[in-house]
């Protein structure tokens, strides 16, 4: 990969930037929603899929499995949440995100 | 999409991994850094939240004297005997623990009739007797009014504030993520700093501040999250419990049925029921006289360790004695069991369960178990938080003042974010100080006073901020650093004129609480004065970056 520095991007997007159009920040802004709702519901689905599994498979009792779950539910939102920001199609985008909590909630679903 | 951008394949949304990290990152800092600094300012104050209070009620101590826990729990209990024989809950708070009292012993309880009420009095340990409820106390806010504002804010409902902080404290956790991510050379980092050439001073110090307490700020930020867990991702336990998967009703009734029977089942599995059921069984029984059991507790800490005395249904069968140290080595507190009917101790389930671990996270946040000099370093820790987000916000704008060209004048944007820069990273301080001179300026009597102080707070940086939006540029930093300076200084003359405590007799008293207020003061106050002289005294520099197109070609970062 290319190594590139902190600061590599700014210096050439001098003053006042151009790309602060309407869909630009339109743009952000549903990235930010993917980011804090999608998160939201990406990690629950994710969360309650390995809490079942840990919990049905006895390999913890039920209220550890959900307390585990919860803690670590964070690192997750935080990736997914960065992972709104790093992927380039705004709709590829959804739909990975959408195809993951589908699949894990559909695990939930059978579990339950 | 178009994508206008002429630069090589770009995979992500701004460029590389690592361009659209570092873009997350600055975005992130740039959007939500003035709620986090404000989180890190009020919340960093919560460490000497007791403290706080104590100055703020302008009082000196009702005893200074040592007495022995022993004999302190004696008169807690003999009071609790004769005012609240009928309790499901004693206890006992003695001083010199965590939550600095003015030297009394306090004496709770809870009253079996639920209809009934009992207010917590106050026992002099020098002869045991209740002290009278002190009309001479400033009705104050004190430190937990400031330090309840860093996750409750102020003037909204706490609801809104809640879910607020959670967002913030959210991205701060991945603004931590992203910032580790973009920089490679943590060890360099550690020591370097160039001081005196602008960005990349800046960009040190941003560095630097990270880098050293990046313990620190990853568990204030995730042990943060921790405490408000189940608030904020109620779905896995609702899936598994029952109830609302999104708790936002009532986020913090703790008390519903699905929270008590994961609470119970939690319990269960670390095998800790015994002191988690702690329902009465209704069979009356005599409470083990308590000398053995602090012979006990002795044996096991040494003499005088004793923070908190607690009895659950001290008069029934399935009683539970609780003591709790002052402070610990360790990350909690130590607590030792005891049935309140033999006095013998009862042993806990060492069966570690995540939920533990999350406790600890949490113990580690309050920092309750921390001795003086360990509390020192969370406040400075604190400090540092709030230091490395007021330099990367600085960083920001000095970063874009020096990428302009020579004929280029600074974009609204710019300009606005310099500005309130100053008037957030050194107009809250001056608020805060506002708060403890209104503290001491209002006068006694004065109905809501305590809201008055907070008013103070935020008119006052209300203020800063207008300042720094009209004043020039150059004296925006330099006029609200030696308002800083003077109002720190002023402190201890203040308390001085308005109360019966001032600095030399805490000192002479050896009051280490409010003389240490005092103390912190004009330290502060040392540390504003030395930035302000030093930003009066080069005026050259501060010409050059205001002139930065012209003097200096944008310099990019050194090659790596």
């Amino acid at each position: 990969m290319k190594e590139v520095s902190l600061d590599a991007a700014a210096p050439r997007r001098s003053g006042k930037s151009r790309s602060l159009t309407p869909g630009y920040r339109l743009e952000i802004l549903s990235r930010s929603i993917v980011a804090i709702v999608g998160g939201f519901v990406a990690t629950s689905a994710i969360c309650i899929a390995v809490a079942l599994v840990l919990s049905k498979s006895d390999l913890m009792p039920r209220a550890a499995a959900t307390s585990l779950t919860t803690l670590i539910s964070w690192i997750i939102w935080s990736c997914v949440a960065m992972w709104a920001f790093y992927e380039r199609r705004l709709w590829r985008l959804a739909l990975q995100l959408g195809g993951v909590t589908a699949a894990f909630a559909a695990l939930s679903l059978a579990l339950l | 999409m178009t994508d206008t951008s002429s630069t090589p394949p770009e995979t992500g949304f701004k460029g590389g991994v690592r361009q659209s990290m570092s873009w997350l990152h600055t975005w992130v800092g740039l959007v939500l850094g003035v709620v986090l600094y404000f989180m890190f300012i009020t919340g960093t104050a919560g460490y000497f939240n007791a403290e706080i209070t104590r100055w703020m009620e302008g009082t000196p101590s009702v005893s200074t004297a040592t007495v022995s826990d022993r004999q302190m729990i004696e008169m807690g209990l003999a009071v609790l005997e004769r005012e609240l024989p009928e309790a499901s809950y004693w206890g006992l708070e003695l001083p010199g623990n965590a939550r600095v009292t003015d030297g009394t012993i306090r004496v709770m309880g809870t009253p079996l009739d639920e209809n009934a009420e009992f207010s917590d009095l106050h026992i002099d340990p020098t002869n045991g007797e209740i002290v009278l409820p002190r009309d001479d106390l400033r009705q104050t806010g004190g430190g937990d009014a400031l330090y309840a504002m860093h996750y409750a804010l102020h003037y909204m409902p706490e609801i809104t504030a809640m879910y607020i902080v959670g967002v913030a404290t959210m991205f701060m956790l991945v603004a931590i993520i992203t910032g580790i991510i973009v920089h490679k050379k943590f060890f360099k980092d550690m020591f370097t700093f160039r001081p005196g050439k602008g960005q990349r001073s800046w960009l040190d110090a941003h560095n630097l501040s990270s880098v050293l307490t990046l313990p620190f700020i990853l568990m204030i930020t995730y042990s943060g999250l921790i405490l408000y867990t189940y608030q904020y991702m109620p779905s896995v336990r609702a899936a598994l419990y029952g109830g609302p998967m999104l708790d936002s009703t009532e986020p913090l009734a703790e008390h519903d049925a699905a929270n008590a029977k994961f609470d119970q089942e939690l319990a269960v599995a670390s095998e800790n029921q015994q002191f988690y059921e702690l329902v009465a069984d209704g069979k009356p029984a005599t409470l083990a006289a308590f000398g053995p059991v602090v012979d006990e507790v002795e044996k096991a800490w040494g003499p005088n360790q004793i923070g908190w005395f607690e009895i659950m249904h001290p008069h029934d069968t399935a009683g539970v004695i609780t003591a709790w140290t002052k402070a610990s080595e360790t990350f909690d507190y130590d607590i030792l069991y005891f049935d309140s009917e033999t006095g013998t101790q009862l042993v806990e389930g060492n069966t570690v369960t995540p939920n533990e671990v999350g406790d600890v996270l949490v113990n580690l946040h309050y920092g309750m178990f921390a001795k003086p000099l360990l509390r020192w370093f969370y406040f400075l820790s604190g400090l540092a938080g709030a230091a490395m987000i007021a330099t990367g916000l600085v960083l920001w704008t000095t970063k874009r003042r020096q990428a302009l060209r020579r004929d280029q004048l600074p974009d609204f944007g710019l300009r606005f974010i310099e500005r309130l820069n100053a008037g957030v990273i050194v107009g809250l301080p001056v608020g805060v100080l506002a708060y403890f001179w209104a503290n001491r300026l209002i006068p006694p009597q004065m109905e809501g006073r305590a809201d008055w102080e907070t008013n103070a707070l935020f008119i006052t940086w209300g203020l800063m901020l207008v300042h720094a939006a009209l004043r020039r540029a150059d004296r925006v930093w330099i006029d609200q650093l030696a308002l800083a300076a003077a109002m720190s200084a002023l402190v201890p003359v203040v308390g001085a004129l308005t109360t019966d405590v001032n600095l030399v007799q805490s000192l002479v008293a050896g009051d280490w609480v409010l003389a240490g207020f005092d103390l912190t003061m004009l330290g502060f106050a040392v540390a504003f004065g030395l930035t302000a002289s030093k930003l009066w005294r080069r005026p050259a520099v501060l010409r050059a970056e205001k002139t930065a197109s012209i003097k200096r070609t944008p310099t990019m970062e050194p090659a790596e």
